[in-house]
């Protein structure tokens, strides 16, 4: 008797919690169904909410994660929208889709690096996800690796030869990579489709990338003047400043593009390393640091910081810095250099002989290779041959 | 469960923007260090008040003469007219009172402008810079001691000029017309900004000791005398090298970034030489002030220089000490530098320049990069 109360107990509890669970259920889909239409609606705000109730009923929904984190992309809020896509996929690692959305928040806060893993694993997934093979080779493009940027903008551009986008993305890596041909091909292509300072701009990078520096001051001064805050312009138009002699104007061009975008490697770099030669230790190191943070191989990213390092007395940390250098970049002969001499401060007199002897004989090779690189040694000629204009584009 | 994944794809069709990295918006941290006002330079004479000897001595050596103002310029003023011809091109050098015109004519066009500054103390030779336009330029024509005349400025003689502009000279950059001055001057430069108005032709005290101001101050305050100057003698033989000599003479870092380094040029570049010598080290008996007075005029003798050798060096049978205990030579006790430090001629610089890479120059054997 005692046993068949206490079944009647428990079914009756058992059949309770059914039905409080059907209505959580009922509930939280009712809030996930305001949450779409809000969001379809355009109120964000509206939708952020319906999505949040909606999870606070049912934490594990994948929907209401993905959907409220691509409410908080629209938002600009992309570390919430990230935190909500990484919620997601601890549920479900195979949602590519949300995936792609992951590597687009990273790639949206800069995080280049987590952006290519994301994006990478999308890809591996599924080779036609083209859209994340497009974004995947920007990614690439931005941390320097170009070949492979190339590559997986290639497979795009050919599967989408209309695409302006990946034709200008093409287009840029091409110049930057001295494949001066293919490029200004698909510049040529894509020119007349973008906005005056996206078109100086390009013509800018086309005259850098063919050596009339003064060409490409000249178009990346006219894009920087039409939008100031068009990303990298300031920055190439630094680089063009000094190889013009201009290191006073290089330095207010880096500074302009970090108020754009304080995330730009090239920015930091450079300007890092003209304040280090000014003395600016104070100024320089945040930058030098985040330049290398961002690119922790970098060679040049290695070598100011270590220049830096040795100029705050730090001899230990940039002898670190240069021997990563140097065992990236095996030629890399000012480094090697500036490592011997810092040896020679630790009294590692062997060490330093060691590496002496390396640039010797990295000197004896190139030496070899350039037979006739002392131009000097030619006699002096007349300067009587017919005058030609300089070409200027 | 339902799935109504809306996805934001947001890759739009323009990846220019992507490519060009999409902006966060933030603003930079205000970090920018404010920047003092530099200690200023006094010039020697207020060196002389207290180290009279020696900054008389300075004036009087070559580093003192590394630039002058055409009107106190030797050579242009022992030199009435100098001229030089190359093809259709004619340079020519006129002094008139105590300025000199530089003329270039093709025969068709001309060009005749007033020479400002002349650049080197004539040891090898001296090169002429002058303002066109605004703008300062590189005479294309040098004065070389050796032939007592007029030829290519180092790296011309190859190029083509486009126009008589050209011919002339080359325009100086922002950064070039600030390196030139900042190292053949003295406090040409505060804060990076070159300083024409208030710079000293050539280097003296203040251009290796830095500023005086400060130091001058302490003194009359009392202080001790060291007070607000720069203590070279902290340096080792390595940063005298690289650093304070190699910031103007090419350190070897800096040469690595020059275009045409490779080769014979590079004999020019004392710092950047002795640093690939055998004997190379952070000691200050292989720096440059060891065989170099800075104060003084450049030594000639043999003799002295060999003493600077066997400061390390050991001659036979002499027995090894802590301090002297390098190797002895096995053929000679004196004149090392006549086998040891080569001197090399430079094509087109009418000069013999003694190449700093201390090493066992056998003859016939090329010239080591």
């Amino acid at each position: 008797m005692v046993a068949t109360i206490a079944q009647s107990v428990l079914m009756f509890v058992a059949l309770l919690a059914s039905v409080q669970d059907r209505e959580t259920v009922r509930q939280s889909e009712a809030q996930f169904a305001r949450g779409v239409e809000a969001q379809q609606k355009g109120d964000l705000d509206a939708a952020r909410q319906a999505y949040e109730a909606a999870l606070k009923l049912i934490p594990q929904r994948i929907d209401a994660l993905s959907n409220l984190g691509v409410v908080y992309a629209k938002l600009g809020q992309y570390d919430k929208a990230a935190a909500n896509y990484k919620a997601a996929l601890a549920i479900d690692p195979n949602e590519h889709d949300i995936r792609l959305n992951l590597g687009i928040a990273y790639f949206q806060t800069h995080q280049i690096e987590a952006a290519r893993k994301e994006l990478a694993q999308v890809i591996a997934a599924n080779p036609d996800k083209l859209q994340a093979r497009q974004l995947l080779g920007v990614c690439l493009f931005q941390i320097g690796k170009l070949p492979e940027a190339i590559r997986e903008l290639e497979i795009v551009y050919n599967a989408q030869p209309d695409n302006i986008g990946v034709a200008y993305a093409l287009g840029t890596a091409y110049l930057q990579n001295d494949q001066i041909e293919q490029g200004r091909a698909l510049i040529d292509k894509v020119f007349k489709f973008l906005p005056p300072a996206e078109g100086h701009l390009i013509l800018g990078a086309l005259n850098a990338a063919t050596r009339n520096h003064v060409g490409a001051v000249e178009e990346l001064r006219l894009a920087a003047k039409l939008n100031p805050k068009l990303p990298t312009v300031h920055t190439q138009l630094g680089v063009e400043y000094l190889i013009t002699g201009n290191r006073d104007l290089a330095i207010d061009a880096f500074r302009e593009e970090l108020k754009n975008n304080p995330r730009d490697f090239m920015a930091n770099l450079r300007l890092g390393w003209l304040l280090r030669e000014d003395g600016l230790l104070d100024e320089a190191e945040p930058l030098l640091k985040l330049a290398l943070e961002m690119r922790p191989d970098d060679i040049a990213a290695l070598f100011h910081s270590a220049q830096l390092a040795q100029a705050r007395g730090r001899v230990d940390e940039a002898v670190k810095m240069l021997e990563r250098a140097t065992e990236l970049h095996k030629d890399f002969r000012q480094a090697y250099v500036l490592l011997a001499r810092l040896y020679l401060k630790q009294k590692r007199t062997a060490d330093a002989d060691r590496l002496r002897a390396i640039i010797d004989r990295l000197n004896e090779e190139e030496q070899k290779r350039q037979p006739t690189a002392d131009k000097l040694s030619e006699p002096p000629k007349a300067i009587d041959r017919p005058i030609k204009p300089p070409q200027i584009q | 469960m339902r799935r109504k994944i809306r996805l934001a794809l947001v890759v739009t069709a323009m990846m220019a923007a992507a490519v060009l990295l999409a902006t966060a918006g933030q603003s930079l941290p205000q970090s920018q260090s404010s920047k003092p006002e530099p200690p200023r330079y006094l010039g020697a004479q207020a060196c002389a008040a207290c180290h009279a000897e020696i900054t008389e001595k300075q004036q009087k050596s070559m580093l003192a003469k590394a630039m002058q103002p055409v009107p106190d310029c030797q050579i242009l003023s022992s030199h009435k007219e100098l001229k030089f011809q190359s093809g259709k091109f004619t340079f020519e050098i006129k002094r008139q009172g105590n300025q000199s015109m530089y003329t270039v004519s093709d025969g068709v066009a001309q060009i005749s402008v007033p020479l400002l500054y002349c650049f080197g103390q004539g040891k090898s030779g001296q090169t002429y810079v002058y303002e066109y336009n605004g703008a300062k330029y590189e005479s294309r024509v040098s004065f070389y001691t050796a032939i007592n005349g007029l030829d290519f400025t180092l790296g011309y003689a190859k190029d083509i000029p486009a126009n008589i502009v050209e011919a002339a000279g080359r325009q100086l950059s922002v950064d070039e017309t600030r390196n030139c001055f900042q190292c053949h001057t003295t406090g040409a430069t505060v804060n990076r900004q070159l300083k024409l108005d208030t710079m000293v032709p050539g280097v003296h005290c203040e251009a290796c000791h830095g500023p005086g101001e400060k130091h001058v101050a302490a003194v009359k305050a009392g202080e001790k005398a060291g007070a607000g100057m720069k203590r070279l003698s902290d340096l080792d033989g390595d940063d005298i090298n690289q650093k304070l000599c190699g910031d103007c003479h090419r350190s070897a870092e800096e040469v690595f970034e020059l275009p045409n380094r490779a080769g014979i040029n590079s004999v020019r570049f004392q710092p950047y030489r002795i640093f690939h010598s055998r004997c190379y080290s952070a000691d200050r008996r292989i720096g440059c002030t060891a065989c170099h007075d800075p104060h003084g005029d450049l030594e000639t003798s043999a003799a002295f220089y060999d003493s600077k050798c066997l400061a390390c060096h050991l001659v036979k049978n002499d027995k090894p000490t802590a301090e002297r205990a390098a190797r002895a030579c096995p053929t000679g006790k004196s004149k090392c530098t006549d086998c040891h430090m080569p001197k090399i001629d430079l094509p087109g610089a009418h000069f013999k320049f003694t190449d700093h890479r201390i090493r066992i120059a056998r003859e016939g054997a090329p010239y080591p990069n």
